[in-house]
């Protein structure tokens, strides 16, 4: 069966040359369409600048960058990190025609289903 | 014989159960609860993240800097046309909905972690702020609150001393 699952999320992501940056994984919901998996990610404080998503055979890598506070809050319930979470695919969906969209610091990503997947729809004749 | 005890009779368990005494244990922890609850309240400088009509609540955070305080609000999906704000005698009232895509055709749900639905919010303020000069803005979901602190202190008023 074609599925998107959520593979745990790493907490750290360490850059070449660089020290680990603390990142958090955003909530996501996934779901399924006829033509289509869909994953919605919240990312506040992520701009079309900061975002990167990647597909890879069976991987779907989504990073979102933003732009830290200069200071800690004095009180705080969220801290507004980068975002990083991984996704395990299955083959039988579009890579190639993945789209993605970023509105209001919501991420969508499109994967389309392979059209061998896709629900046929039978023409009845009548005769 | 009534039916109750040739009920108890067959279930040894239930009587016994039936004739220990209250573990004493169960009311102290709940009120051990209730009391690291009310502690909790108490202890929130900015007041206490209550839960949303349907379950959610924005997260947020407040910096304080020598010139202003600052709330930060997260609120992805939300635009400004999805928020409102009020000052009210308890503090910034902050009002909004994160609606759901609904149109198109779901076949399947797999994930659902993301918090839909209405929310109110009050985060309590400190006095001393100039309310009059408050600037709000939505940027890529987070809403950024930025109140100016007053520079003399409100009320204050020097008192001569006769002698």
């Amino acid at each position: 069966m074609a599925t998107v699952t959520t593979a745990t999320p790493a907490p750290t992501r360490r850059e070449p040359g660089q020290r680990a940056v603390r990142t958090v994984a955003p909530r996501v919901d996934i779901f399924e369409t006829d033509k289509a998996y869909v994953l919605v990610a919240d990312m506040p404080g992520v701009g079309p600048d900061g975002l990167d998503v990647e597909a890879e055979r069976d991987t779907l890598v989504i990073r979102g960058r933003v732009d830290p506070p200069a200071t800690r809050p004095d009180y705080q319930e969220f801290e507004l990190a980068d975002y990083f979470r991984t996704f395990s695919l299955t083959q039988d969906l579009d890579i190639d025609g993945i789209n993605a969209t970023l509105r209001d610091g919501v991420l969508r990503v499109e994967i389309p289903k392979l059209p061998q997947v896709q629900p046929k729809k039978i023409l009845v004749r009548t005769e | 014989m009534g039916i109750m005890d040739k009920v108890t009779s067959l279930l040894p368990r239930l009587r016994s159960r039936r004739s220990e005494p209250p573990a004493p244990t169960d009311s102290g922890a709940l009120r051990d609860d209730f009391d690291r609850w009310l502690q909790r309240l108490s202890d929130e400088p900015w007041g206490f993240p209550a839960v949303g009509e349907r379950g959610w609540m924005p997260s947020a955070d407040v910096h304080e800097t020598d010139d202003e305080v600052v709330v930060t609000v997260e609120v992805p999906g939300l635009d400004s046309d999805d928020i409102d704000l009020m000052i009210t005698p308890q503090g910034l009232t902050i009002r909004g909905e994160k609606r759901e895509e609904r149109d198109e055709k779901r076949t399947g749900f797999y994930v659902a972690e993301c918090r839909y639905g209405t929310f109110v919010r009050t985060v309590p303020l400190p006095s001393g702020l100039d309310l009059e000069r408050a600037e709000a803005r939505v940027s890529n979901g987070v809403l950024t609150v930025r109140f100016p602190k007053r520079t003399a202190r409100p009320g204050g008023r020097r008192i001569q001393i006769r002698t």
